[in-house]
């Protein structure tokens, strides 16, 4: 994928208003979950090829993911990533000081999986509240891996390319940096695109 | 869908996991034998009621959330034991005294554009067990580890209290000895009757004994406390062994025993190393050889066992005609406070720390050291050291003979700033005995005062003095001399942590530790003078 499709000013802030709507619902699941406070922050939307977001996230980082596989009107394979350092760090808080560092790893890989179904789910829902559709989803699968290799078994299509969103989590004093991307081929971006300027006409 | 659903309900009823179905208003269609069991609601209680109608207390919960979210936007979830422990009032056993740890999935399924939910529920208690389990080991290991933390802290500190406590012994009872040791060397030149001399050559040997006792103590915590260190001069070898053959006499005549001295003369006699210490070691060899037999000889012997450009390792080993020692014994002879066994402490005396410091100065010099013995025909004990090799000009032996230094003579007005009275007097008359002319000052603020209006030769200062101790004082008489500076020997009992350094950082040019000999003070003083 050499050439990322364009999107206009009111398009971005719809999808960007889209995912704030999803993000703060989000946070507000998790914090209610855990019983603390947790906010959950999207600055920006971005839209990058394979090799940029590798290059963003780190060559030889160790991450771990959370997917949801997306099907319906659009297919798109969303994740949610964290540095794997950051995510113990975020089990550690959200499980409180008890445990120890054994039992927070062995705790990670479910707690994660957990806390990316209840960012993505938030995210989907947002998107299908949006457009008034509805998505077939997959329930979600972790993973620990360097980017290249996360990236290379949800890789949907040669023309595939992701939309990307950097995401703050702040808890108790912490404030840990993830990030959303939803790989997304060019048919289905048509799709989003058009979805977008559907909701827009039907709000002008 | 009816068909469906009851191919659903009787397909999951031979699942080892409970299934839960729900319409889009949340009416149970689906409820299998797993959940009925657990529950003790039975499927026909349960089939076509709400869900939180037989679960009320799934109301405002993650549970009740994710149901929602998948009837109103088809998404599922995990609903994980991590922060969610027993969402469904599911229980293992009839009493229902404990829930399930549960991990749930929620799946939404669309059937002819209507959205259903499947609950699929996981009895995870025997790996929660489990993980409580290993949690609560290491949570016990952690405490353990804690209360040792604290214990070593503690031991460390009764470590370094013994340490302090042992230092300030050594000056209380050296204090004493000196003015033992002195008073009796004075008593000698008063032309005592023959068994007056007895007598103090009795008082002479016992105080030169617990002297060595005490030495012995002080020496083995330094070692203990890491604070032995090494000096490095130059040294003769071959004059170092005849010193300490010179010493030990005495004891070998007492026994009517013999002694020699083979040195290889592959060996070049010039060295870079500690020699007190070396002697030190040689010193105790030799005097339990001489302990532990009662005739025959005594054997020392040198021989070079590998050289190069730099240094030489040099083996030297004692042996003897004595008792001997058997093998199990040989390997304990080196901890402290052992000897060959307890009743020989008795009969031979001594504290059983002289191989433990042998062992460990050894041991500093990176050398080694060991015993072959055969009970009933003697010893060897020998030591391996390597010591740098002298390549410059060898040292001339400067020996003073102690009836020679006694005719020393020397003139001229020296300061002797001591505080105790015995200890004046034993200074006072070995230096007037050597032809100074000696001026006593009890502390510091004395010596001040003296040295503004007169001027000495040489100063003698005692360290721990009341009102002025002598660093204090010594910093002061730097600061008051303008181009002529008078030399200053410490004369001290401390014996303890860096007393030397402490010494010369404050401006004195040597140092004698109490308690000495006429000699140690002579050749101190021909340094200066």
């Amino acid at each position: 994928m050499d050439k990322i499709p364009q999107m206009d000013e009111l398009e971005l802030d719809l999808l960007n208003e889209i995912f704030n709507v999803g993000v703060g619902n989000a946070a507000a699941s998790l914090s209610q979950m855990v019983k603390q406070e947790i906010k959950l922050s999207v600055p920006e939307i971005d839209f990058l090829t394979s090799d940029q977001l590798i290059k963003v996230l780190g060559q030889d980082k160790l991450l771990c993911s959370v997917s949801q596989k997306v099907s319906g009107p659009l297919v798109a394979q969303s994740i949610l990533l964290f540095p794997d350092v950051d995510s113990l760090e975020i089990v550690r808080k959200m499980l409180g000081n008890q445990i120890s560092d054994a039992g927070i790893a062995e705790l990670q890989n479910e707690a994660m999986t957990e806390i990316g179904n209840i960012v993505l789910n938030a995210c989907i829902g947002s998107l299908s509240e949006a457009f008034s559709q509805t998505f077939i989803i997959d329930l979600p699968e972790f993973e620990r891996a360097i980017p290249a290799i996360l990236l290379e078994s949800r890789q949907l299509s040669s023309d595939s390319f992701i939309l990307f969103i950097r995401i703050e989590l702040s808890l108790s004093e912490s404030k840990i940096t993830g990030y959303l991307a939803f790989l997304i081929g060019g048919a289905s971006f048509s799709i989003l695109q058009k979805s977008l300027n559907k909701t827009l006409s039907s709000l002008i | 869908m009816s068909d469906i659903t009851s191919l659903f309900q009787s397909l999951s009823q031979c699942l080892d996991l409970g299934i839960i179905g729900v319409d889009q208003n949340k009416r149970i269609i689906i409820y299998n034998k797993w959940v009925a069991e657990r529950s003790a609601i039975t499927e026909s209680n349960a089939l076509g009621k709400e869900l939180s109608e037989i679960f009320p207390d799934i109301n405002a919960t993650r549970l009740l959330t994710t149901i929602d979210d998948a009837l109103k936007h088809g998404l599922p979830a995990i609903v994980s034991n991590v922060f969610n422990r027993t969402p469904l009032p599911l229980y293992n056993n009839a009493k229902k005294t404990e829930r399930i740890n549960q991990n749930i999935n929620i799946i939404p399924i669309k059937n002819e554009n209507v959205q259903y939910c499947i609950i699929q529920i996981n009895d995870i208690s025997a790996s929660v067990d489990r993980e409580k389990a290993l949690e609560q080991q290491v949570r016990e290991r952690k405490e353990i580890e804690q209360e040792l933390r604290i214990t070593l802290r503690k031991l460390e500190d009764a470590s370094k209290i013994k340490g302090e406590f042992l230092a300030s012994m050594s000056h209380e009872i050296r204090t004493p000895i000196n003015g033992i040791i002195g008073v009796t060397r004075l008593l000698k030149d008063t032309s005592p009757s023959s068994q007056q001399s007895e007598f103090l050559d009795i008082i002479d040997n016992s105080v030169q004994l617990l002297l060595t006792v005490i030495n012995d103590i002080l020496d083995f915590s330094k070692l203990e406390a890491g604070k032995l260190s090494l000096h490095e001069v130059e040294f003769d070898l071959e004059k170092t062994l005849n010193d300490v053959i010179a010493l030990v006499k005495p004891s070998l005549e007492c026994k009517n025993l013999k002694i020699s001295n083979f040195i290889d003369n592959k060996l070049e006699l010039s060295y870079l190393g500690d020699d007190n210490r070396i002697k030190q070691v040689i010193l105790n060899l030799i005097s339990n050889a001489i302990k532990f037999t009662d005739n025959g000889e005594i054997k020392v012997a040198s021989q070079l066992i590998k050289a190069n450009e730099h240094s030489a390792i040099i083996k030297i080993s004692i042996s003897d005609t004595g008792i001997g020692i058997d093998t199990q014994t040989q390997e304990l002879l080196f901890d402290k406070f052992t000897q060959a066994d307890s009743s020989t402490t008795r009969k031979y005396g001594g504290t059983g720390l002289g191989l433990a410091i042998s062992k460990n100065i050894i041991e500093l010099m990176h050398g080694s050291i060991g015993v072959e013995s055969t009970p009933g025909q003697g010893s060897t004990f020998w030591i391996n050291v390597e010591l740098k090799r002298n390549n410059k000009k060898p040292v001339k032996a400067t020996v003073i003979k102690k009836d020679k230094a006694a005719k020393q003579s020397f003139s001229g007005k020296v300061l002797l700033v001591e505080d105790v009275v015995v200890n004046q007097l034993i200074a006072k008359s070995f230096l007037k005995n050597i032809g100074f002319n000696v001026v006593i000052a009890n502390n510091g603020q004395e010596a001040l005062d003296m040295c503004a209006d007169q001027e000495f030769k040489l100063i003698f200062m005692d360290c721990q003095m009341p009102v002025m101790d002598g660093f204090d004082a010594t910093r002061h008489i730097r600061e008051m001399e303008s181009d002529q500076r008078t030399p200053i020997i410490a004369l001290t009992a401390l014996a303890m942590k860096d007393d030397a350094q402490l010494c010369f950082d404050a401006g004195m040019d040597d140092y004698i530790t109490k308690p000495y000999e006429l000699s140690d003070l002579i050749t101190c003083i021909e340094k200066w003078v």
